[in-house]
């Protein structure tokens, strides 16, 4: 049967375009079809624009905060619309070196909604129909419904529109302290804002180990002016004429706050609403689409990868680990010998000021799984870095098997997802703790750190 | 490429209806014995919602209307969501 394309993807996110590239060096005919705009959601709305307006804003507050060493900082001042129109910039050049790479390879992009009509063929918007061979899905995740009373009714953000805002609000209410959660509070409190943050575990970052969320809400409390309010859950927001009115339920009792904006970072869920049932794609209980170990579904032409298909095993969401399943996935789909996942080695990060880096098992993970252990927390003051730049907020944190090898690790520390790398290294290939502690790092760097823990746990 | 086969706003070949589905949903409403007034509420909400959904996509299914409908309508009445969904099951 003649189909109109080899490979269709159907997303233009870190997977869908690692996935068309794959396909079209492999000479099949691909077509992307993206509903927004192309690049999805590492482009537009998070990791790049995300890094460009942490990076000033991190920037700024370690220049607000340098007058002990010299630096006076009595008149420094930003322009909020500059900052934004240089974020835009910086999204519509890794934009457009993508488009340009697409039409390089000769693959086609659609702009439309694509439904899946059957097996082999989706509708596209209101444009038509198209067939395919093959199909990816690599819709990512859409923010879900947190089922907060009133948000139907109260104009609130998300961690995908809450750097849009025409100027940091004086006041600002975060629901929600996972990574984006705490992103974002420590981004608006850098810039003046009184912020407060609301999770609902005993801690900020809870699918980190406890330590992480223990350290953050200390830095929060000393140089930040966030309220952390752990244990809390939201049930309800309302808008007068002045501002929004928060009502949470905290040790039992009902309390209300006032503030200018309101931003739900409670999660997102995969976007699955594509009639895949049309296309026999079930999906698991938690709504993700149901993949085996070479990530084909339940289909047999039809393929998924990123955002969509859920955490998995790797407990990462991130833009490498949707990049590399695409591209596995288009590796597998045209393969006799398809290869599965290898999920070793990815990290998990949150990019406040210090960054968070994790990668490999967490202490929780291995005490659910009753595996023995060994562990060793440094402090950042540790290391001769932290007296050479005054700077000690943070810890790196590593777990070794009983046999010594590497089994996880956790660093919050200035450019942790550097320093990170080389763990990430030691995780994927079952590297020992004896081969990092031997071998040398530059002295008065923070991946000193890295040996310094590693000789510990020998 | 162009795409050739061009569509129209289209369930299963037919044109979609929010007429027809606001009757669907207000007969299932009649057999649960919901008063009319809150009927033609929810009919009115979840058509709207519904025919926004269709209009994203040009061909869609009757089982992707069936679908869509029923979860909507669970928004508002669980009851009748499940109704809806199995009508023609449910004796």
């Amino acid at each position: 049967m003649k189909y109109d394309f080899d490979l269709v993807v159907i997303g233009s996110g870190a997977a869908g375009v690692a996935a068309a590239k794959q396909a079209a060096r492999q000479r099949q005919k691909v077509a992307i079809i993206e509903k927004a705009r192309l690049g999805g959601s590492e482009v537009q709305t998070r990791d790049v624009p995300y890094a460009a307006s942490l990076h000033f804003s991190h920037l700024y507050s370690q220049a607000v905060y340098g007058s002990r060493f010299g630096l006076s900082s009595t008149s420094l001042r930003f322009n909020y619309p500059t900052v934004a129109h240089w974020r835009e910039r910086v999204v519509e050049k890794v934009s457009g070196e993508l488009r340009h790479e697409l039409q390089t390879l000769g693959i086609e992009v659609y702009r439309g909604r694509a439904h899946f009509i059957s097996q082999h063929e989706i509708s596209v918007g209101r444009e038509g129909r198209l067939s395919a061979r093959k199909f990816l899905i690599a819709t990512g995740a859409e923010v879900h419904d947190s089922g907060i009373t009133g948000m139907e009714n109260v104009p609130y953000l998300t961690p995908n529109d809450a750097l849009h805002v025409e100027r940091p609000p004086k006041t600002v209410m975060i629901v929600g302290g996972g990574a984006s959660g705490v992103e974002l509070a420590q981004y608006f409190s850098e810039l003046g804002s009184k912020v407060a943050i609301a999770e609902l575990s005993e801690r900020l970052l809870p699918k980190e180990d406890e330590e992480v969320g223990q350290v953050v809400e200390q830095y929060f409390a000393k140089r930040f002016d966030v309220k952390v309010l752990t244990q809390t859950r939201v049930v309800a927001i309302e808008r007068d004429s002045v501002s929004a009115k928060v009502i949470f339920l905290r040790n039992g009792q009902e309390k209300l706050v006032r503030v200018e904006t309101v931003v739900i970072a409670t999660g997102s869920s995969p976007a699955v609403d594509l009639g895949l049932e049309n296309a026999g794609v079930e999906l698991k209980k938690d709504g993700s689409i149901q993949v085996d170990k070479t990530l084909q579904t339940t289909a047999r032409n039809i393929f998924a990868a990123g955002d969509v298909i859920g955490l998995n095993e790797s407990g990462v969401s991130s833009t490498e680990r949707a990049a590399y399943e695409g591209d596995l996935a288009a590796r597998n789909m045209f393969s006799r010998s398809p290869a599965p996942v290898n999920y070793g080695g990815f990290v998990r990060m949150t990019n406040t000021d210090p960054q968070i880096a994790v990668v490999g098992m967490t202490e929780d993970d291995l005490l659910k799984r009753d595996r023995k252990y060994n562990s060793i927390v440094l402090p950042l003051s540790e290391a001769t870095a932290s007296k050479t730049q005054d700077f000690k907020m943070g810890f790196i944190k590593m777990i070794s098997g009983k046999d010594g090898r590497i089994l996880g690790a956790t660093i919050m520390a200035p450019g942790a997802s550097e320093i990170i790398q080389e763990i990430a290294v030691m995780v994927r290939y079952g590297f020992s703790v004896a081969e990092i502690a031997n071998s040398p790092h530059v002295a008065s760097s923070w991946s000193d750190l890295v040996r310094l823990a590693a000789k510990e746990l020998l | 490429m162009r795409i050739r086969r061009k569509a129209k706003l289209s369930v299963d070949g037919k044109q979609f209806s929010e007429v027809s589905l606001h009757r669907d949903i207000m007969r299932e409403g009649r057999v649960l014995s919901r008063h009319t007034g809150a009927m033609e509420i929810i009919a009115d909400k979840v058509c709207r919602e519904v025919a926004k959904w269709v209009r994203e996509r040009g061909t869609v299914t009757k089982a992707d209307l069936d679908r869509v409908t029923a979860a909507r309508l669970h928004k508002y009445d669980a009851d009748l969501s499940y109704l809806y969904r199995n009508r023609g099951k449910i004796l």
